[in-house]
């Protein structure tokens, strides 16, 4: 029986002051997520869905309709303004966790050991005044491993996992190329394990054949270590090779979810069929 | 701490030249500091008549916890006789009618010290109080002080650490030669003022109380008498201090009075040579012509 690791229902986050009228007054309906009386961004609004081990979920939508903003919330990137999410954490004792009714201590505590997050802009993801193996070395240490011959074992392996040349592991991030930069990002969010990663555009901006093995690296991370994921993406082609189940997102709303070849075979809503038909 | 004498009439302010109130606020955050070891208690540090960098947070201090039948000795980067410790000590003679001042390391009962602790033990009688710059260890991997104190308050100091990283990876050894981050008591992490690394290991179950005053900064935090000091490193990467060896490998001894278990000062002398004096100069001259030397360099103060 697959067990759950992430329970989500009705997250909503608003940018701006907000209005009594805003939920209802935005979404596809309207095809706006900008509140006409407030002029406030409903970014996400009433999102609910639920991760199983070793599944990857894809959130799948055009800029500006609140995918980011869905993983930010849950990375603690962001405070939410409504819903809740629960983190089924698996490993070792098990462990219930209430994602935003936690204090900055467990909110940190969970972002160090148990989630990972590899961010389409590097400079988000990694600190490039140190180099890329202190930058998987933060990581551990935050875990607390301090001895300094182990430290630098495990950033060889995961470097080596994530096909960077085990002699660059000195060098600076700002001395790689795109694609390595966003290797190094995997590296270092795969450094403690952690059960629930989140990828956001991770091969957005990157050429066709950097973005292949970046995708191959993943599909080969979650075959190895079960790792659940989240990808967010605006790319069908990324949706299709990794994401088991798909949700898409239109406005700050779910408009349609479902398992990933299902939408995109058989899709339900005018926006999807369009994103479909585009891109074929 | 000592009862603070009245108002004279032939003085314009009080013992101790802070008023009443201030001294009360500091040596309640005295108190809040040896309570909370390492923890950086922030103070309302007053202005003094001299500048900032000069050493007013521990002068503060000093002031405060001094009383009229006090013994204090000021030194400077281990010297008795520098601009800075001359001046402080005048300072404080001055407004503080009856005070007596030595050089005498063992006779001090209040030591204020910039970036040195004495080669000599202290003991539970005394305390050191130490001239800070910069209080916080952290500030080289945070500016936010806001983001910095979360930092402190969840013992979260991985980013100091990987500071230590990158040394390692670069040099082979961390290169760190002062203000060497040291955990008290197993959680905070302080900045033990710009005292060398060779002095680092004095501050582990001192027994005297230790004091670390930062005026511009506004920071007052304590190492309380044997309370743990640990200097972050490695568990496969001891710490070491700094060891004064020739190319040989022989320990370097002091040119005056010999000793070879002293922190040393290198100087180059008008003819290129490279000689080593020991840097506490009480230490030295007491090693070398007896503790009466002292004496004679007091009185040398008081003209």
């Amino acid at each position: 029986m697959m067990r759950k690791v992430l329970d989500v229902k009705g997250l909503s986050k608003v940018y701006g002051k907000g209005c009594p009228y805003c939920r209802d007054a935005t979404g596809p309906r309207f095809n706006t997520n900008i509140c006409p009386h407030c002029a406030s961004v409903v970014a996400v609004h009433d999102i609910s869905f639920t991760l199983y081990e070793g599944e990857i979920l894809g959130v799948m939508g055009e800029s500006g309709s609140g995918k980011s903003t869905v993983v930010k919330c849950l990375y603690f990137d962001e405070t939410v303004d409504g819903g809740t999410a629960h983190f089924f954490d698996n490993h070792g004792q098990y462990n219930l966790f209430d994602l935003f009714s936690l204090n900055a201590a467990q909110r940190r505590w969970l972002r160090y050991r148990r989630f990972g997050m590899v961010y389409q802009n590097p400079h988000l993801g990694l600190n490039f005044g140190i180099s890329a193996g202190g930058n998987i070395a933060e990581r551990l240490l935050m875990n607390g491993m301090l001895i300094y011959a182990d430290i630098r074992k495990r950033t060889s392996e995961l470097l080596q996992r994530t096909e960077v040349p085990e002699n660059r592991m000195d060098d600076l991030p700002g001395h790689f190329s795109g694609g390595m930069q966003q290797r190094v990002q995997i590296a270092k969010a795969l450094a403690t394990n952690p059960p629930l990663l989140f990828l956001d555009e991770v091969t957005t901006g990157l050429d066709v054949s950097v973005q292949a093995s970046i995708l191959d690296l993943i599909i080969e991370i979650q075959d190895q270590l079960k790792t659940t994921m989240i990808v967010v993406t605006h790319d069908l082609g990324v949706i299709r090779l990794l994401a088991g189940r798909t949700i898409v997102m239109k406005n700050g709303r779910i408009i349609e979810a479902g398992l990933t070849d299902q939408i995109l075979e058989d899709p339900q809503h005018a926006y999807t069929q369009r994103l479909v038909a585009s891109a074929l | 701490m000592k009862n603070d004498t009245p108002y004279t009439p032939s003085t314009a302010y009080p013992f101790g030249f802070l008023d009443a109130y201030a001294k009360r606020e500091i040596r309640r955050s005295i108190l809040k500091a040896v309570a909370l070891p390492g923890y950086q208690v922030p103070y309302a540090s007053r202005e003094m008549p001299m500048g900032r960098g000069f050493g007013t947070g521990a002068l503060q201090l000093t002031l405060s916890v001094v009383g009229p039948d006090d013994t204090l000795k000021v030194i400077d980067q281990g010297s008795d006789d520098s601009v800075n410790a001359v001046n402080l000590r005048r300072f404080i003679r001055k407004t503080c009618p009856g005070i007596q001042t030595t050089t005498l390391t063992e006779a001090a009962t209040v030591l204020q010290s910039r970036h040195r602790i004495p080669e000599k033990p202290l003991t539970e009688e005394q305390i050191c109080i130490l001239q800070v710059p910069y209080p916080d260890p952290l500030v080289y991997v945070e500016p936010t002080e806001e983001k910095r104190r979360t930092m402190h308050g969840e013992a979260d100091y991985a980013r100091l650490w990987v500071k230590l990283y990158e040394d390692m990876r670069e040099f082979d050894e961390i290169t760190i030669s002062h203000r060497y981050p040291t955990r008290i008591n197993g959680h905070y992490v302080l900045d033990p003022s710009p005292i060398p690394r060779y002095d680092v290991p004095k501050l582990n179950r001192s027994r005297a109380l230790i004091l670390f005053g930062a005026g511009r900064e506004k920071k007052i935090y304590a190492v309380p008498p044997f309370t743990k000091a640990e200097p972050l490193t490695f568990e496969d990467v001891p710490f070491r201090t700094e060891t004064f060896v020739d190319a040989d490998g022989n320990r370097l001894a002091c040119r005056r009075c010999g000793a070879t278990d002293s922190f040393l000062d290198e100087f180059t002398t008008d003819t290129g040579e490279k000689v080593f004096q020991c840097s506490d100069s009480a230490y030295c001259l007491s090693r070398s012509q007896g503790p009466a030397s002292a004496i004679y360099t007091e009185a040398r103060h008081d003209a």
